[in-house]
């Protein structure tokens, strides 16, 4: 086992050393650090540069190292990068290591809470739909999986601050709206209470692809191995039908699932984004937003490795949970 | 009625197509069983629906400016200012926004840029997924390693983060979006491409092309790339459907499509803060309309692939 979550961390190391080039030459490339100096729109080269801030942005260029090689400037970043010196926003001026970490904890939330309860629904799903196939309960299920896939999460999530949040608050005359559709708290509360009322949507619309695509598999997987010659053993020496569902089939359905789940967390970011900027949500994604909306390009590739970092510890996680579950793993 | 529902079969009289073994003598074995295919993807009445839908959307977005007698970026007059914020009518089927322009106008010419980024985004990213699978499955070796390797990468970076830095960098024409999200989407296809070749390879007729002295390239793109054509089309319907949720939540961000040009997307981005108000009819037209195209789209995908498995029985 502990083998098995060594090679994994240098694996994961690798590919991040990897990723951490491709980064840094893709935001160097697309990217101007200057384009607020040069006042043109970002990408439009016909901007003008007016007379005085040439000598400027000439300076600039030197102090920050961008008239040198590309290779010189990715080892001297890496170097500043490692050392947890991750430059200074442009906007804020604040630093930017300090900024992430306090809205990675904010996203951590909003994500663990939106895997746990995918999770959740999507067993729940798989098993019920794969102990009665082609009943009406599973074809129910599986169009609504398809539904949810085809829905535009952002659409879902005005359509939520609607019906969940103006709707009820305007037909009930109350002052408060039963659910939140703005932050993470209210600032004179901090009850759990608060805290499930403001989560609550954002979540939602986070897990609602997860679950429905994660069900899908889950169901698939269950079906597969229902038809295998040891559950009808175990249905055989008369194994009650519950235990034979959770304990013989979905601890083995569970294997092929999880390494199909870690592919699904690659897109979770994309969610995270645009769920953050419809729920005001100081998390990763509004950083990244109002970053790049404000051309504050120190921010971005910062965000991106950490970004990355995560997306592949959460890999590294199924992989460990994969080694519990399937003990060919654990020995290979 | 409900997806992976098999519908039930009235006896049918024997016709040309669903023959015995004399019909299927007649046609060559190629043509036999893409009419196989066909009979079966037929025989799903969700996936046929969604074809039907899906012609109906792109006929509608193509005859945009014959179905509706207003413009889509009107001047705006005095005339179209004092039809503002009309709730849907007989007059404005879907409504009218601030500035008094139809919404059910701009949600067909929107029709015209979601779906053609659809269509592209699906062929442009089988062509690269599956040149670059084809490649990594048949030389296998190193090739297939440092290609594989690639995509493994590809799935940690984030995606959509990546596509919002290139857009502000390269600009937001309907060619850079197209490319930008071709390139996001080949990765699964070229997974799937890779395995199938892999064993394909192996396979007799693979080696009695080798042996008869055909190139590699005519043994890809002759030999092996016929038997995977099925793969592949399903790809291409499941790209197409994420290419179109794609582009919109990016337009929606304010990433994609800009003004003056109008997708569903850009649309419900405009039309944000109208939740809550009395505008909030605004918000419904554009997103049912993805909706609808990308649900079309995933039940012709879901068809595709129940027809070309021989496990479902035909």
């Amino acid at each position: 086992m502990i083998g098995l979550v060594g090679r994994r961390l240098v694996w994961s190391g690798a590919i991040l050393l990897v990723a951490s080039m491709v980064l840094f030459v893709f935001v160097r490339t697309t990217t101007d650090p200057l384009s607020v100096l040069r006042g043109g729109i970002p990408g439009d080269p016909t901007a003008s540069v007016p007379e005085s801030t040439a000598g400027l942005i000439e300076s600039e260029e030197k102090r920050l190292g961008l008239d040198r090689p590309l290779a010189e400037q990715y080892l001297s970043w890496l170097s500043h990068f490692v050392r947890g010196d991750w430059g200074e926003s442009i906007v804020s001026r604040r630093s930017v290591g300090a900024e992430i970490r306090q809205r990675l904890w904010n996203t951590t939330q909003l994500v663990v809470w939106a895997i746990l309860l995918s999770l959740a629904i999507a067993v729940l799903v798989g098993v019920v739909c794969a102990s009665r196939p082609d009943s009406a309960l599973d074809h129910l299920i599986s169009g609504l999986s398809i539904l949810a896939l085809s829905m535009p999460a952002f659409w879902f999530a005005l359509l939520s601050i609607e019906w969940f949040v103006f709707r009820p608050r305007q037909q009930l005359g109350l002052d408060q709206p039963i659910l939140f559709s703005v932050g993470m708290r209210s600032a004179t509360e901090g009850v759990p209470l608060d805290y499930l009322r403001h989560l609550a949507l954002p979540v939602l619309v986070l897990s609602l692809p997860l679950s429905a695509a994660w069900s899908r598999y889950v169901r698939a997987a269950m079906l597969d191995v229902i038809s295998a010659p040891y559950i009808r053993m175990a249905k055989a020496k008369g194994v009650p039908r519950r235990r034979v569902l959770v304990r013989h089939a979905l601890r083995n359905a569970l294997i092929p699932f999880t390494t199909i789940s870690a592919v699904g967390i690659g897109h979770l970011f994309g969610g995270v984004i645009v769920t953050e900027s419809i729920f005001a949500l100081p998390g990763m994604g509004q950083l990244f937003f109002n970053a790049l909306r404000a051309g504050d390009t120190n921010v971005i590739l910062p965000w991106l490795m950490v970004a990355a970092s995560f997306v592949l510890l959460l890999v590294l996680l199924s992989d460990v949970l994969l080694g519990f579950l399937d003990p060919r793993v654990r020995s290979s | 009625m409900a997806v992976g529902v098999e519908p039930d079969r009235p006896p049918r009289l024997p016709s040309p197509d669903v023959a015995g073994p004399l019909g299927a003598v007649a046609a060559t074995p190629a043509a036999a069983q893409w009419r196989l295919v066909a009979r079966r993807f037929r025989r799903r009445k969700v996936s046929m629906a969604g074809l039907v839908v899906l012609g109906l959307l792109a006929l509608s977005a193509v005859l945009a400016p014959l179905l509706t007698p207003y413009e889509v970026n009107p001047t705006l007059d005095a005339e179209v200012l004092s039809q503002s914020r009309q709730p849907p009518s007989l007059r404005h089927l879907f409504g009218t926004d601030e500035l008094g322009r139809d919404q059910l106008t701009r949600v067909l010419y929107g029709g015209r840029i979601s779906l053609l980024v659809g269509l592209c985004v699906a062929l442009g990213s089988t062509i690269i997924g599956t040149t670059v699978g084809a490649v990594a499955g048949y030389f296998g070796g190193r090739v297939d390693q440092a290609l594989m390797r690639l995509v493994d990468l590809l799935l940690v970076l984030p995606g959509t983060a990546l596509l919002m830095v290139a857009q502000r960098g390269l600009g937001s024409s309907l060619t850079v979006i197209v490319l930008l999200l071709a390139f996001l989407f080949w990765r699964s296809v070229a997974r799937i491409v890779r395995g199938l070749f892999l064993s394909l390879k192996e396979q007799e007729f693979v080696e009695a092309a080798r042996a008869s002295g055909a190139s590699s390239t005519r043994i890809i793109v002759s030999e092996m790339l016929p038997s995977v054509v099925g793969p592949i089309c399903v790809h291409l319907t499941l790209a197409a459907g994420a290419a179109i949720l794609s582009e919109s939540a990016l337009s929606f961000l304010g990433f994609g499509i800009q003004p003056p040009s109008v997708s569903w997307g850009s649309m419900l981005s405009q039309s944000r803060g109208a939740v809550g108000t009395d505008l909030a009819y605004l918000v419904y037209a554009p997103g049912l309309a993805i909706l609808l195209t990308v649900l079309a789209v995933n039940f012709v995908g879901q068809g595709l692939r129940d027809a070309l498995d021989p496990h479902t029985n035909a």
